[in-house]
């Protein structure tokens, strides 16, 4: 950057536009739908009995988040406009959570029928846990 | 720089300062400014390395909380009658009012960094202040979920004593709220005084500290303006089970009824009981072999019955403290970063070409934004 060296006074105002400011509408119109999102959660987990959803439950109130966190992270935290590596390191930790959470998880049921098959009516319940 | 005569002096002071300071290595001051440091060629790169190491150190912020969320998952694939019986404890309301707070407190961080950004100081500052605001909102409604639940004995695995009789005069909220009364106090005996003695800088300082912690009481109005949390939360429950159970009133009914639901242990249970609880735990078709895995040493054998409920929640709240609380003290280091940036946006130190701090603190507080955004459904929208 040698033109700085040229124009000193000048150089500061340059580089004054480097930056992205938000649209005071978009800031509002993200906020609104976060929080019509965050009634819809709450809506949805009382109407859970009632329309049988109960197997979907967590699914729905899970992709509800997502799409939240996708509406803070884009707009909010401005990935959207932001540099391709930031945005590549930040979607890859949510990559390696998941893998993390998947793999954890490929066991869970495994030894279920170990557990059910103890008998349980016979020794304090404390004690059999796996704990 | 830390005295109040040479930060009236606002910019120019800041100026000579780092001038001197610059003195040692490049014998000028940075062409972008004052705050711009001499190894960075300009004020845009100095902007994106900060960005950068933020986004790191938010990338490790996500890892080590998916720890948490792994314990969660795992404890509750286990146990799911733990969680069936431990959701009646937390207030969706309550949990929903904190998330608006939080979603608004981002707002106003997202517009701060805007104003930032246009080089708009008292928008800033009142966005920021609106902020901490926020902040002190959630963790007054917080306190207030927090001492109710240690009223009736909810704690963590090691020191449950839900259905036990709880000791008296327990000043738990008095005890949390210690602090946020202190700087309360104290900020705005300190905003009295530099009004008094004609210190402006330091005077709106500490007024704005003042008014952000006031928010906390705020909380503490709100959390106890909602009716009844326990009830609150009961009612909507009985909305939704009275399909199942079409009955059960107060605390302890419904205490049982869940317990009842998911332990399966159905001999112990009254007959009534028996007929409603056949549905639900064919639906959970979980057997109990591990409820009472998390017994705390207080928890014997004579209280594993209709008072305290036969599911040992204690696992489910070791969890519940250990992610909100983390959670918490996240709030608490963004009210601290949100004070320093106070205290520079107050000094006018941030302009067009160096804004960074008040992004990089932006991006901090909605990734903890973003953390309650999966907590919420996740303990409070148990079904």
């Amino acid at each position: 950057m040698t033109n700085h060296d040229a124009n000193h006074d000048s150089t500061a105002e340059d580089h004054a536009y480097f930056s992205h400011p938000m649209p005071v509408w978009m800031l509002l119109a993200i906020f609104f739908s976060l929080v019509f999102l965050t009634v819809m959660t709450v809506v949805m987990s009382e109407l859970t009995d009632a329309l049988q959803l109960q197997q979907w439950e967590l699914w729905i109130s899970m992709g509800i988040a997502t799409l939240k966190a996708m509406l803070v992270i884009f707009f909010f935290m401005h990935v959207l406009y932001d540099k391709g590596f930031n945005r590549l390191m930040f979607f890859a930790s949510f990559l390696f959570a998941g893998l993390f959470i998947a793999l954890t998880l490929l066991d869970t049921y495994q030894y279920r029928q170990d557990v059910s098959s103890f008998p349980k009516s016979e020794l304090p319940a404390r004690q059999v846990g796996d704990k | 720089m830390t005295t109040a005569d040479s930060v009236d002096e606002s910019n120019h002071g800041h100026q000579n300062e780092f001038h001197i300071h610059d003195h040692s290595h490049d014998h000028e001051e940075h062409p972008d400014g004052p705050f711009i440091a001499h190894h960075f060629e300009t004020a845009e790169q100095q902007f994106d390395s900060g960005k950068l190491g933020m986004w790191l150190f938010l990338v490790q912020e996500i890892l080590f909380f998916s720890g948490l969320f792994v314990a969660y998952i795992i404890y509750r694939n286990h146990n799911p009658e733990i969680f069936e019986a431990a959701h009646v404890h937390l207030d969706k309301w309550l949990g929903g009012l904190n998330t608006i707070i939080l979603l608004f407190s981002s707002l106003t961080m997202a517009w701060a960094v805007r104003c930032s950004q246009l080089e708009q100081y008292l928008g800033c500052i009142i966005n920021i202040v609106i902020t901490m605001v926020c902040a002190n909102i959630f963790l007054g409604v917080k306190a207030i979920e927090y001492t109710h639940k240690w009223e009736l004995g909810l704690f963590w695995a090691d020191a449950y004593t839900y259905g036990l009789p709880q000791p008296e005069n327990q000043n738990y909220l008095l005890w949390l709220s210690l602090p946020f009364i202190v700087i309360t106090l104290l900020s705005a005996g300190l905003a009295t005084f530099y009004r008094v003695t004609e210190n402006d800088f330091w005077a709106k300082f500490f007024l704005c500290i003042a008014i952000s912690f006031l928010g906390y009481f705020i909380g503490l109005g709100i959390a106890w303006a909602v009716p009844a949390q326990e009830h609150g939360g009961h009612s909507s429950d009985h909305a939704v089970h009275g399909s199942d159970h079409g009955h059960a009133d107060g605390e302890k009914h419904e205490a049982d009824d869940h317990s009842g639901d998911s332990s399966g242990e159905k001999s112990h249970e009254g007959e009534s009981h028996d007929k409603s609880d056949e549905n639900h735990s064919a639906k959970t078709a979980v057997p109990s072999e591990s409820v009472d895995t998390q017994a705390g040493p207080s928890v014997d054998e004579s209280t594993v019955d209709e008072a305290s409920g036969e599911v040992n929640m204690g696992g489910f709240f070791s969890i519940y403290y250990i992610m909100t609380g983390l959670h918490a003290i996240h709030i608490l280091a963004g009210i601290v970063a949100l004070t320093w940036l106070l205290y520079r946006t107050l000094d006018r130190q941030f302009r067009k070409n160096y804004f960074g701090p008040v992004e990089n603190v932006g991006l901090y507080w909605h990734l903890v934004d973003l953390i309650w955004i999966y907590l919420f459904p996740m303990m409070y929208l148990i079904h």
